[in-house]
């Protein structure tokens, strides 16, 4: 096991077992805490994994600073209740820290235009050139939002404008990026938007170059975001494809908290793309997403059915605040579970979207008079009976 | 008990008790509990009159008349009998061959005779035994099957396990609890709710008993009043049966103690536990003054390699198995 690895299994099992602690110790009620705990067991159970070769005493050390330090810098928590046992110090130090309310700023961009159309690109005036070789249509966007009030009522009005962006990776084929494999990469890049074309699969693909290839017209919906749920302050939308835009960047998804693969050129065309959609939109900066974020199953009411871009999408390098603190609204609107596997995958960033949205149907159910368990319940009910009218929305680039 | 709400059941069943935990209106634990015994009684007329009449749960069998559960006690002192046990052992007793049918009709009285109704039903099972192959399957399937029969939808629980749930809310359900009933100790110690080893030792009441007995040359009835009433595990005895108490209550403790080191320096992947976690103590067998003291003194000599916060009793060590496994059927539902 090598340094690195190390690090990385410490960190993924001591934060798990410190957040499912922490988390635990503020559930009052025996039952519900229990429920809580029994939830997260296969998550325990890889506690008992060790390293199979012996690691030195240095590199506990180090990996325990280094994970101290992510700890400090990524997770914020609530002051937790004092428990009769004696804490570590670690756990001490962060339940001082308090988690910042997560609600993100809306800030309108800048005016951006088209200052020139040809018929291979776009160029806007914040310097984002859209190559249209490979544009295509599918179907008008139009679809409907839902109050975000008690009832969730349906806006009578059919809307065609979209109402946010969904952040994906493509999980295709990577070459190395230098410039020995150029001809792998824009092989890999063309044959890639060829087949996203094909299965109208996202709006735009941003290949690892950096170029921003516009698929399937913006006021068209592209099949990219399946079964998903996202809500701002004031509308809940349900199956995004119609009411989300789908930004697709050429990359795999990694675990949560390991670095995107993302180039810098990527990183650059990422965040004026968004700009320019912000704008010309008036999207919000809370709308914006990650596939990750939206996804659900509803066969068995977990999210993360996809997990791309689960804890380590880079959104403040796109201008944007961390989303990933914003509660999920699969969770707290309509009562979905998540399992251990999808907290593996995602990492701490997200982790603070899912204390949030706890908090949400904790307070529910407090006004409501409910136990917890049977405030999920009657959520996950909502979203059956909102759903089904649905039909085929939800549909995905894969057919499902 | 108050209104009960239509839920779960957690059920103990033990050697020497069975008890019954369900959850009221106003979300209290409410418990019933009845010995697990029974006599046989020649039928006459007048004799299931009187039974009738006193309100004492009792069964035709032929020209037997069954009298089980609390008043079974009484009827063999009255009657100069040997009250029969449905269980041995902490598992159901293969000798007794009305013991299946005896711990229906017991489990039917502790619920007033209710049907079970598919409500969710945790019961307690005891650990293999330490170092012997011996299992406990047919115990658990039996049982299983018995309450499956009679319209519940059950689960086994760990015994040690249920005592965790039980009592440790606190420590997020981390630590050892241990049960001394009749027939076994067992003993259970958990991380975050999940069940992390389980033994049991063969060691418990009925040994001490039985043991106290053989030296003695009295009664194990009488063994286990004195037991009961006026005993202090404190080193100072004031009669023989006591003394002889003293000595069987230090093997069992040394047993449970010994058993447990064993047990975790042959676990194999243990998580790593950063707190020290308590040992809580529940069951009959525990219920003299002094046993807390006694157990945590051999404890400490053993070398113990856990740290661990606190030994202390069980809030209600006769019903802290019961409410575990309610907890348990709760948080499944």
């Amino acid at each position: 096991m090598t340094v690195l690895a190390f690090t990385r299994w410490l960190a993924t099992t001591s934060l798990m077992r410190w957040w499912v602690e922490k988390r635990a110790s503020n559930i009052s009620g025996p039952v519900d805490r229990l429920r809580f705990l029994q939830t997260h067991q296969v998550t325990l159970k890889d506690l008992r994994a060790r390293p199979t070769v012996p690691v030195p005493y240095w590199v506990v050390l180090v990996s325990g600073a280094a994970i101290g330090v992510s700890f400090l810098g990524v997770v914020s928590w609530r002051s937790a209740k004092s428990s009769p046992v004696a804490a570590p110090a670690q756990a001490s130090e962060l339940a001082k820290l308090e988690r910042p309310t997560p609600v993100a700023k809306i800030t309108a961009p800048a005016k951006i235009w088209v200052v020139e159309s040809t018929g291979a690109i776009d160029t806007y005036s914040n310097g984002l050139r859209v190559e249209k070789k490979f544009a295509t249509t599918n179907r008008p966007r139009a679809y409907y939002a839902y109050k975000r009030n008690q009832d969730l009522e349906i806006s009578l009005t059919i809307r065609n404008q979209p109402a946010g962006i969904v952040f994906h990776t493509t999980e295709s084929h990577m070459a190395e990026f230098t410039p020995e494999k150029n001809r792998t990469l824009r092989h890999y890049g063309e044959n890639l938007i060829g087949f996203i074309r094909e299965k109208k699969a996202y709006n735009y693909v941003i290949d690892r170059f950096g170029r921003v290839f516009r698929v399937v017209e913006e006021s068209e919906t592209a099949f990219h975001a399946g079964q998903s749920t996202w809500a701002d302050d004031q509308w809940v939308y349900l199956n995004l494809n119609d009411s989300f835009v789908g930004v697709a960047f050429e990359t795999q998804t990694v675990k949560g908290d390991e670095s995107p693969q993302i180039t810098s050129g990527q990183m650059v065309a990422g965040r004026l793309l968004t700009e320019m959609l912000r704008a010309k939109y008036g999207i919000g900066a809370f709308n914006c997403p990650t596939h990750a974020q939206v996804s659900v199953n509803p066969h068995n009411m977990i999210v993360g059915y996809h997990t791309d871009w689960a804890g380590n999408f880079p959104y403040e390098e796109l201008g944007l605040p961390d989303n990933y603190a914003l509660p999920l609204a699969s969770v707290s609107i309509f009562g979905f579970a998540y399992d251990p596997a999808f907290m593996m995958s995602t990492g701490a960033r997200m982790w603070k979207g899912l204390l949030a949205a706890e908090d949400q149907i904790r307070e529910q159910a407090k006004q409501n008079g409910r136990s917890v368990a049977a405030q999920k319940a009657a959520l996950r009910e909502r979203y059956k009976k909102l759903s089904a009218p649905l039909g085929d929305s939800g549909k995905s680039a894969e057919g499902e | 008990m108050g209104k009960v709400q239509q839920g779960a059941f957690g059920l103990d069943v033990g050697t020497s008790r069975v008890v019954l935990a369900q959850q009221s209106e106003g979300g209290r634990y409410d418990y019933r509990s009845q010995l697990n015994a029974f006599v046989t009684l020649p039928y006459s007329k007048m004799t299931e009159n009187v039974l009738r009449k006193e309100n004492i749960p009792h069964k035709v069998e032929g020209d037997q008349l069954i009298v089980h559960g609390n008043e079974s006690e009484r009827f063999a002192d009255l009657l100069q009998v040997e009250s029969r046990r449905p269980m041995t052992k902490g598992v159901l007793n293969a000798s007794e061959p009305a013991s299946s049918e005896m711990m229906k009709q017991l489990i039917n009285s502790l619920n007033n005779g209710e049907p079970g109704a598919g409500r969710s039903l945790y019961y307690s099972v005891p650990a293999a035994l330490l170092g012997e192959e011996t299992n406990v399957t047919y115990h658990e399937a039996t049982l299983g099957q018995i309450l499956r029969e009679m319209g519940y939808a059950p689960k086994a629980i760990n015994e040690g396990l249920a005592v965790v749930y039980g009592e440790m809310e606190e420590t997020n359900y981390s630590g050892i609890g241990i049960s001394c009933g009749g027939g076994l100790c067992n003993v259970c110690l958990a991380y975050l709710s999940v069940p992390v080893l389980s033994f049991a030792v063969p060691k418990a009441g009925d040994f001490i008993d039985q043991s106290a007995a053989q030296i003695t040359g009295e009664l194990s009835t009488r063994i286990r009043i004195t037991k009961e009433s006026n005993f202090h595990i404190n080193g100072h005895y004031s009669d023989k049966v006591q003394q002889v108490l003293g000595v069987y209550y230090d093997d069992m403790i040394k047993s449970l103690v010994d058993g447990l080191n064993h047990t975790l320096a042959n676990t194999r992947n243990m998580p790593r536990i950063a707190k020290p976690v308590p040992i809580v103590l529940s069951g009959g067998t525990v219920m003299p003054a002094g046993f807390r003291d006694r157990f945590e003194k051999i404890l400490k000599d053993s070398a113990f390699p856990l740290a661990i916060s606190e030994v202390r009793m069980a809030s209600d060590p006769l019903t802290a198995t019961a409410k575990g496994a309610l907890v348990a059927a709760l948080a499944e539902a």
